[in-house]
């Protein structure tokens, strides 16, 4: 959204303007979304934490005081609450991504191959390998999780990422290092056969 | 394997973020360290796949709700509806606040003087008999004996009397001398409050009789499927979840009607026509009343169109058709339905819940008594944690004066919050809601919006019968 509107829109939300918020809403959407989807890996729980934050940017728009880009606060509120629902799917010990239905998977995978990949055997590659990575974004710990959807899906930079978390940019970098390294250890074990490990 | 190695040096490399000159013999380092050659392109895979994974489209009904949720808002809380407060705002307020601060003081200054007036003025002697002397009747200092002379009448302390020090002669005083001989009212009446007379006096305020009814004075009910379930005797009240908050009391019957002989997802029939075609009249609690048809009445502070022409929320059907998945709605049929709301404000209370009545909140049980013995519905909405939910359930069918639960999710509406239950297929019944197969998320919010009305709203006015009372 442009810069200068998201600006006007903003104030207009602040001064009480609920058709304002609500086109405010409308553009950050998609991208609220597709973090809560990156987080939660559930369509069905993606939308329900979407829905849950907005209620909250609802409810605390008032509070927002400019600090940070209105989109960072939002993908904060976002990221509360996928972190809240997935200690509380934790809890309730229910829907690891192991466990994911596959019609999911397949669609995202679909999706994918279609749009990046020239030939069928590349195809199936991709396919794999997206699979085994949102796999293995699921055995990760929240907060590794967090800061790779935060830097490679939302493409956040380092203080960006440091205002969601509310963590320093040297934490963010180191957490990040190591989310990297959990995720290919991830990766190895899922596929120790089809894909080269660490050993030399 | 990596700790020999610089974390930032690898992450900015993997990152693109390495200035060229460092790039270079960062890569030169690679070419002598194949282990970490490995490593340091395979995160850099990771990296990039992730970084290809496609967006996905937000559902589409996932900004419906919101702006749904935005209307409610707008309509049910007149906070929400008035502009948010901007820090402009703030300072305005704080000035306001400053100036009524000075204004106060300024007036607290004024009386101060005018008392300090006062006093200088008292002590100044004044000639005998005017106003302001000590034997002046109605001067501070004559109240003050004529008090301290009947205490000590009222304790028989003759003596006290008689050694009261300072002041005139009360024969200066006529009409406290009146005032000795005939208590005065006021005193009386501030001992019988005390109970220091031993009076005893009626309650402060009476309360309305409820109105007591024996099982075979009960009107017919139009819920059959509830009655043929429970025996009349008990049936006090009947709570029914609906599908949406904005139904009328006619298709409260016709929803519960159908869910005897068709699924419990069949369509309810639009809310308008329903009453028009049941022909139920509402406010029929009251054999003298003639009150209207029980449309809602809107309070003067809440959102409300014009005129309420249909049986809906402030008249906002549409805003109100579909509601968030959390959002539930209990029809309380309560025979006492000032009892019913009582009850339901102390859980509210217990339980750190919120309520909100109409518009208004923590409006008094006392305060809609009249509207309940109007015939008039009200609704209340309450939000909660939702893991109290079973314990709200508890509240209204663990009392024998429950006739039913029925409990239906929002009709069209995906369960989200509530996996667990699978509100679209469940109708609960009194006897079989067992709380604890209820499992909620916990920490999360729910609003249930309860209504409560009395029976005979159910009643088209042929089939009641207030003679047969008597």
């Amino acid at each position: 959204m442009n810069p200068t509107l998201e600006a006007q829109l903003l104030q207009q939300a602040t001064g009480g303007d609920q058709a304002a918020l609500s086109r405010l809403l409308q553009s950050h959407q998609k991208r609220l979304y597709n973090v809560a989807l990156r987080m939660v890996s559930n369509r069905d729980d993606a939308a329900e934490v979407t829905q849950d934050a907005m209620v909250k940017i609802i409810e605390h728009i008032g509070d927002f005081q400019g600090k940070a880009r209105v989109g960072t606060w939002m993908v904060r509120i976002v990221m509360n609450q996928c972190i809240s629902h997935l200690r509380k799917r934790k809890l309730r010990g229910t829907t690891s991504l192991d466990d994911a239905p596959d019609d999911q998977m397949a669609a995202l995978r679909n999706q994918l191959a279609d749009s990046r990949e020239p030939d069928l055997e590349s195809s199936v590659q991709t396919r794999e390998l997206i699979g085994h990575l949102h796999a293995a974004m699921g055995q990760l710990e929240e907060p590794f999780r967090a800061v790779l959807v935060l830097r490679d899906i939302d493409e956040m930079d380092y203080d960006q990422i440091g205002d969601v978390l509310e963590i320093p940019v040297g934490t963010v970098k180191s957490r990040l290092f190591r989310a990297r390294l959990a995720l290919r250890q991830a990766m190895t074990k899922l596929l120790p056969t089809t894909l080269p490990s660490n050993e030399p | 394997m990596t700790e020999a190695y610089d974390e930032n040096l690898i992450l900015a490399y993997v990152e693109g973020d390495l200035p060229p000159a460092e790039q270079r013999d960062f890569k030169l380092t690679l070419m002598k360290d194949p282990k970490l050659r490995r490593l340091v392109e395979q995160m850099a895979e990771d990296r990039q796949a992730l970084r290809g994974m496609p967006d996905e489209d937000a559902p589409p009904d996932l900004m419906e709700a919101i702006d749904l949720h935005l209307e409610r808002q707008m309509l049910l809380s007149p906070s929400a509806a008035q502009p948010i407060v901007s820090p402009d705002d703030h300072r305005r307020f704080k000035l306001v606040r400053v100036g009524s601060f000075a204004a106060m003081a300024a007036m607290l200054l004024l009386g101060v003087g005018l008392m300090y007036q006062t006093l200088r003025d008292m002590e100044s002697p004044p000639p005998a008999g005017s106003p302001g002397s000590p034997g002046f009747p109605g001067s501070p200092s004559a109240s003050r004996v004529a008090q301290r002379q009947l205490a000590a009448e009222m304790d028989g302390d003759a003596e006290r009397k008689a050694d009261e020090p300072a002041g005139p002669p009360l024969a200066m005083a006529p009409q406290q001398e009146r005032r000795r001989e005939a208590p005065p009212e006021d005193l009386t009446g501030k001992r019988d409050l005390d109970g220091r007379m031993g009076l005893d006096l009626p309650s402060a305020a009476p309360t309305a009789p409820a109105p007591t009814l024996t099982p075979a004075d009960e009107p017919t009910l139009t819920e059959t499927a509830t009655e043929t379930e429970q025996p009349a005797a008990q049936s006090m009240a009947k709570i029914a979840v609906i599908e949406d908050i904005a139904s009328p009391p006619a298709t409260i019957i016709e929803n519960q009607t159908m869910s005897q002989a068709r699924p419990a997802t069949d369509a309810v029939a639009p809310l308008p026509q329903a009453n028009e075609a049941s022909g139920i009249v509402g406010g029929m609690g009251t054999v003298a009343s003639a009150t209207p048809p029980g449309v809602p009445s809107v309070p003067p502070g809440a959102m409300a169109p014009p005129a309420p022409s249909a049986y809906s929320l402030f008249g906002s059907t549409a805003a109100l058709a579909t509601q968030p998945p959390r959002n539930l709605a209990i029809i309380v049929t309560a025979h006492d339905p000032t009892k019913a709301y009582q009850s339901l404000l102390a859980w509210c209370e217990r339980h750190h819940a919120s309520i909100r009545f109409d518009s208004r909140r923590n409006q008094d049980a006392d305060d809609v008594a009249e509207l309940f013995a109007a015939g008039e519905r009200k609704r209340v909405a309450v939000t909660f944690d939702a893991e109290l939910f079973p314990r709200l359930l508890d509240l209204f069918q663990g009392s024998p004066r429950m006739e039913s639960t029925l409990v239906r999710e929002p009709r069209g509406l995906r369960n989200r919050s509530m996996d667990s239950i699978d509100f679209a297929d469940l109708i609960y019944r009194a006897t079989v809601v067992d709380p604890a197969s209820l499992e909620l998320p916990p920490e999360s919010k729910m609003t249930l919006q309860v209504v409560i009305r009395s029976p005979w709203m159910n009643h088209a006015p042929e089939r009641f019968e207030p003679d047969a009372r008597d």
